[in-house]
């Protein structure tokens, strides 16, 4: 008895053993996408599928879309249709051995790609609360052979693991785009008054954010650089209108008012008590116009290496920005002569290492471009 | 990944399912303090331990000695809080600092067990398993404690490769639920940050953003309301006035009453409050995902005279009205340049006649009544909170400061 059972005993101690082991890593992940590429990896691997697709339900259409599939396209279909949406419909794994005999499957995916889908399952995605996210679904084994209950059992197991990893990064993702939505508010709102502004501070968060990234920054310094970019103009909020408006060049006194935006935005943030990911960006947003030799505004400490790294970053973003999109009657400059005119300011203006990082970025993308043009 | 304990051939079958299950159980709890309770009533029950400890190592910069840092017991069952130094002093303190673990069948023989704790919590450690909780990256950030196993004189090797993988999958859950804390930190400066910004955009009305937030809550409470539905006012009363960002300075800033021209003008700007809403509207979760609308309609009233919409009843959510009860009420009781601040008791009345008129919803503005102590509480408290922080007046106004008649308010 005891020997019968044995080779199928260790068999199961051995997929525990994945499942928790595939777990970790699952649990791992924080951003989304590279979860889902994970989970879909795993899913071709361990079911020795040809292919696998996993679906997420969009509660308020009530669809299913494909995240990550073989074709590069979203595929939607409403709640209910094929496989996959019988499966929310029914919220049971369904194991088909012959696709082409089975009613529910929909062969126009196929058709579309070319795939000659023979056995598949589909399992839901389910929480702890059972509630459905999603489907998972494998096609084909490698062997030739369809696939069976055992894969069956295995893919659910897989499922449950994933859909718990999957609810945790889409609740980050919730959070992340909360705090993206009071960000935007704020941007549209100061875009009223200061014209330009919000796609301003987005894109110097943006490039800021890269300029980090290329230099290595960790993933949490990076992140506050980019917080504190999108909030680096704050303080135009107490800059008059008619500064903020005007066209032509500034009179040495609406210079001033202008540049005051500096010492406002410290002041603003020094009197919010920032914690979580913004920590610390009082530090940073308001010295994104000091010169690294010393000088620029707003006066006084911290100068040159005392300045922040996330400041000195955000001061090239900005900068770069200007050039390209001056607005007191200057010609807007094309992005090689933006950073040529940063190049020749390294050293003086700008911390020389964050120049030398930005032109590794500019020179790397002007290279992906001339190869998508091929 | 290969510093992690993996469940080895040790464990029996059974025991890897109920692992599995565990680990489900765990990785599904994302509020840290339950998880912590969680996780402990879990180890006791699949160690068959007597109970279990978990010491969190204090977060902040370590020190290249690991000096100054300190272990906290986030939970011991049958217990308080315990704090203790980082070293190796004591088995949590070794564990947390080694990353061994320590398998004891009589605690007492050891000279880094402490007795203290046993006298204090009137409680007798025989055997003790600690094991340390390395997170993904395969640093240390806590230690498992299990105490005087059942039925058996120590725990076994079983128990040691269990716990290991236990403390692996407790440690990913504390950090990830450490990770939705941080980022639910960050909306929430972020949006008192708003506040700040608002409230200093219009030096004239200091003070008012977190009033009117504040008050609502207050209000809601009353009406028996909790959890999610009052942090969802909350954060409405907080943003109610973002459009106030994008309101000209000229209209803003006009000291004074204004002029019917200059209110229609004002008015216009809900247009913008809208413009802002729409921008909005889709990045917000599905759980906040009312905020954007109630803090748009707060000036709707329910016979359809309010903007920019022109909302009537029903079509009006009971958290704007809650959030119109509220900014009314601030509006009459806070000092302006122009004019003294109407009583509580004044302004009430004006709400009562407004619920008559069929303005305003007259259940809001009996739960405003009830709630009136608590409302001057909070007044009180926002006028300290608020008290020296800057706000902006145009270049010719600064002498105006608003914050200190206020305080006098």
């Amino acid at each position: 008895m005891r020997d019968l059972d044995a080779p199928s005993l260790n068999q199961r101690a051995e997929r525990l053993k994945l499942l928790l082991r595939l777990g970790l890593e699952f649990h791992a992940e924080r951003e989304f996408p590279r979860l889902l590429d994970r989970i879909w990896g795993e899913l071709t691997r361990v079911l020795h599928a040809e292919r696998s697709s996993l679906f997420l339900v969009d509660l308020e259409r009530g669809e299913l879309y494909s995240v990550i599939a073989q074709q590069e396209e979203e595929i939607r279909f409403p709640v209910g249709k094929g496989v996959a949406g019988a499966v929310v419909s029914s919220g049971e794994s369904i194991l088909v051995p012959e696709a082409y005999a089975d009613p529910r499957f929909n062969p126009e995916v196929d058709q579309k790609t070319g795939f000659r889908t023979r056995s598949l399952i589909a399992s839901p995605l389910r929480n702890r609360r059972g509630e459905i996210l999603g489907v998972a679904q494998v096609l084909n084994r490698v062997d030739g052979r369809p696939f069976d209950e055992e894969d069956r059992d295995l893919l659910e197991a897989l499922c449950s693991v994933a859909a718990v990893a999957i609810e945790t990064v889409q609740l980050y993702e919730e959070q992340r785009k909360a705090s993206e939505a009071v960000i935007t508010g704020f941007l549209t709102a100061l875009e009223m008054r200061d014209p330009a502004s919000q796609r301003h501070s987005l894109e110097v968060r943006d490039l800021a954010r890269r300029i980090a990234q290329q230099m290595g920054l960790p993933e949490e310094e990076t992140q506050k650089v980019a917080w504190a970019a999108a909030l680096h103009d704050l303080g135009k909020i107490a800059v008059p209108d008619e500064i903020l408006s005007k066209k032509g060049p500034l009179s040495p006194d609406e210079r001033r008012q202008y540049e005051a935006h500096a010492i406002h935005t410290r002041r603003l943030l020094q009197s919010m008590s920032f914690s979580g990911e913004l920590e610390g960006i009082e530090a940073i947003a308001p010295y994104h116009h000091k010169r690294f030799q010393g000088g620029g505004y707003p006066e006084g400490p911290p100068e040159g290496m005392e300045v922040p790294l996330g400041a000195r970053i955000i001061a090239v973003a900005d900068a770069l920005w200007w050039k390209m999109n001056p607005r007191w009657g200057e010609p807007p400059l094309s992005v090689e002569d933006a950073t040529a005119w940063i190049r020749d300011r390294a050293g003086s203006d700008f911390d020389p290492a964050v120049v030398e990082a930005l032109l590794r970025l500019v020179s790397f993308e002007e290279t992906r471009k001339q190869m998508d043009e091929r | 990944m290969n510093r992690h304990p993996r469940a080895s051939t040790d464990i029996s079958l059974q025991k890897l399912e109920a692992l599995r299950e565990v680990s489900l159980v765990l990785t599904s709890e994302r509020d840290l303090n339950r998880l912590l309770e969680l996780i402990m009533e879990k180890a006791t029950e699949i160690l068959r331990a007597d109970r279990s400890t978990l010491y969190l190592v204090e977060e902040g910069q370590p020190s290249a000695d690991g000096k100054g840092r300190r272990l906290f017991s986030r939970v011991i069952q049958g217990a308080q809080q315990i704090r203790l130094p980082l070293n190796e002093k004591s088995i949590a303190g070794f564990v947390a600092l080694t990353g061994r673990v320590i398998n004891l069948e009589d605690a007492y023989s050891d000279p880094r067990f402490n007795p203290s704790f046993d006298e204090r919590f009137r409680y007798r450690t025989r055997s003790v398993l600690a094991v340390p909780m390395r997170n993904p990256k395969g640093e240390i950030i806590g230690v498992m404690q299990a105490l005087n196993k059942k039925e058996a004189p120590r725990f076994d090797r079983e128990d040691e490769e269990i716990f290991l993988a236990f403390s692996t999958y407790a440690a990913i859950a504390v950090e990830n639920a450490r990770y939705l804390q941080l980022q639910k930190r960050t909306f929430e400066t972020l949006i008192q940050g708003q506040a700040v910004a608002i409230d200093a955009r219009d030096h004239i009305t200091a003070g008012h953003t977190w009033r009117v937030a504040a008050y609502a809550v207050e209000i809601g409470k009353a009406l028996g309301w909790e959890g999610e539905r009052l942090e969802i006012l909350r954060y409405a009363g907080l943003l109610h006035d973002q459009g106030k960002l994008g309101v000209p300075d000229e209209i803003l800033l006009k000291a004074g009453k204004l002029t019917s021209d200059e209110y229609r003008l004002i008015q216009s700007h809900a247009e913008k409050t809208k413009r802002i809403l729409d921008a909005v509207r889709p990045l917000f979760p599905r759980n906040l995902r009312k905020v954007p609308e109630i803090a748009a309609a707060h000036h709707e009233k329910l016979d359809g005279s309010g903007y920019p919409e022109g909302l009537k009843g029903e079509e009006i959510s009971m958290e704007a009205r809650i959030l119109a009860v509220a900014d009314v009420f601030d509006a009459l009781t806070a000092r302006r340049p122009y004019r003294e601040p109407a009583g509580d008791e004044e302004a009430l009345r004006y709400l009562q006649e407004d619920a008559l008129a069929g303005k305003l919803d007259p259940r809001m503005v009996e739960a405003l009544t009830d709630a009136l102590p608590q409302i001057v509480q909070c007044r009180e408290r926002v006028q300290e909170q608020i008290r020296g922080r800057w706000t902006w007046a145009p270049p010719g106004m600064e002498m105006e400061s608003v914050v200190s008649p206020m305080d006098h308010g």
